[in-house]
């Protein structure tokens, strides 16, 4: 199968932008989930083997109140998005992308790496399994989910483009 | 937050930086740049990307952190093209990537310096920045990395903002003083002292 982008045809779906912190959730097989410019910040994608795909734009590693929004902080969305998804965690694969050290020596903290440990341990804990990451590094990336060819794609600055199908088979069916 | 009043007198002493800015620019590249246009906001960082383009657009930013008395970020955000354009004005044309990097660097050094000079001694405190670093990146990636370390509140920041105007003809870039929560607290505070508040 060639990549989506290679068979053209994406300018005919509909791209439903998820900024910093926000989330979307889309069974719409016209759609593309799409955050654009991820540094330090992690797409979390949670996917299930034959429904809805969920996308959230992780900010930062910590919430510090309960008022703030669940899908900005990484130990907060996973719990969030699963209850959104509905259904259980068997039924549910996990894709990452971003946590750049964007300024590795402008003595800023490299929240990109805390981001993804946290989220990391949030899914291992939920008993989510993770299909997929491309994660670190020095740059920024863009990640796009289309729900209908049940695709994800990473476009990375000066690094080769990713490309995942999201898994149909249950976890005890997969190799 | 951010009231009418408290952001007028910012504003102010930011024209008085951005002025010096300038001066200082202007001195040591040997050609005539501007930073007007002050703006004193308080932006949540999608409205800042939009404000610039959209997340995925290339960006060519200039950042340095605030250290010392008052912490916080600096940032110079140019477009590409504009990066080019300025690269063009004041480089050879076979100047290397390392010295076009340097060149906005510096530039970022400059207006960031002379701005932090007028606002702490009006402030009456120490204030410091790490060594700028130029990064060719995604424009969300580089404010969604720097925007959360200072913000005040959830999702958003105050900014000073100002364009940089070249020769005459106004180059896309932004500069930007985003200091953090208890860097705001203090500049607040002394500019209410001022008004008499």
């Amino acid at each position: 199968v060639p990549p989506a982008g290679e068979r053209g045809g994406l300018e005919d779906l509909a791209v439903v932008e998820v900024g910093l912190g926000g989330y979307a959730l889309s069974g719409d097989p016209g759609e593309v989930l799409a955050a654009f410019g991820l540094g330090s910040c992690v797409g979390l994608v949670l996917c299930q083997h034959h429904g809805p795909c969920a996308l959230a734009h992780v900010v930062l590693p910590h919430a510090r109140s309960e008022r703030d929004r669940p899908t900005r902080y990484a130990d907060t969305a996973v719990p969030f998005l699963l209850a959104a998804l509905g259904g259980g965690v068997g039924d549910v694969v996990a894709y990452l992308a971003g946590g750049a050290s964007m300024f590795p020596t402008a003595a800023l903290p490299d929240i990109g790496a805390q981001n993804v440990a946290v989220l990391e341990s949030a899914l291992a804990r939920e008993g989510v399994a993770l299909a997929g990451r491309d994660v670190g590094g020095r740059h920024g990336r863009t990640l796009k989910v289309l729900v209908g060819r049940r695709e994800i794609l990473v476009a990375g600055v000066g690094s080769a483009p990713r490309r995942w199908v999201v898994e149909t088979a249950s976890k005890e069916g997969r190799a | 937050v951010l009231d009418e009043a408290v952001r007028q007198q910012m504003a102010a002493l930011a024209d008085l930086g951005f002025g010096e800015s300038g001066h200082r620019l202007s001195a040591l590249l040997g050609t005539e740049l501007r930073l007007e246009r002050t703006e004193v906001a308080l932006w949540s960082a999608e409205d800042l990307i939009r404000a610039h383009g959209r997340g995925d657009d290339g960006v060519v930013a200039v950042v340095s952190r605030l250290t010392g008395d008052l912490t916080g970020a600096v940032l110079l955000l140019f477009t590409p093209a504009s990066a080019r354009c300025l690269e063009e004005m004041l480089l050879q044309a076979d100047e290397n990537e390392e010295m076009r990097s340097s060149l906005l660097s510096e530039v970022g050094n400059i207006a960031a310096g002379s701005f932090l000079t007028v606002l702490g001694d009006w402030l009456g405190v120490r204030l410091s920045l790490t060594p700028p670093v130029a990064v060719r990146d995604l424009l969300g990636a580089v404010l969604g990395t720097v925007l959360p370390l200072v913000e005040l509140v959830p999702d958003r920041v105050v900014g000073f903002g100002t364009n940089l105007i070249a020769q005459g003809r106004p180059i896309a870039a932004t500069f930007l003083f985003l200091p953090d929560a208890a860097a705001y607290a203090r500049i607040r505070e002394r500019v209410a002292r001022a008004a008499g508040r």
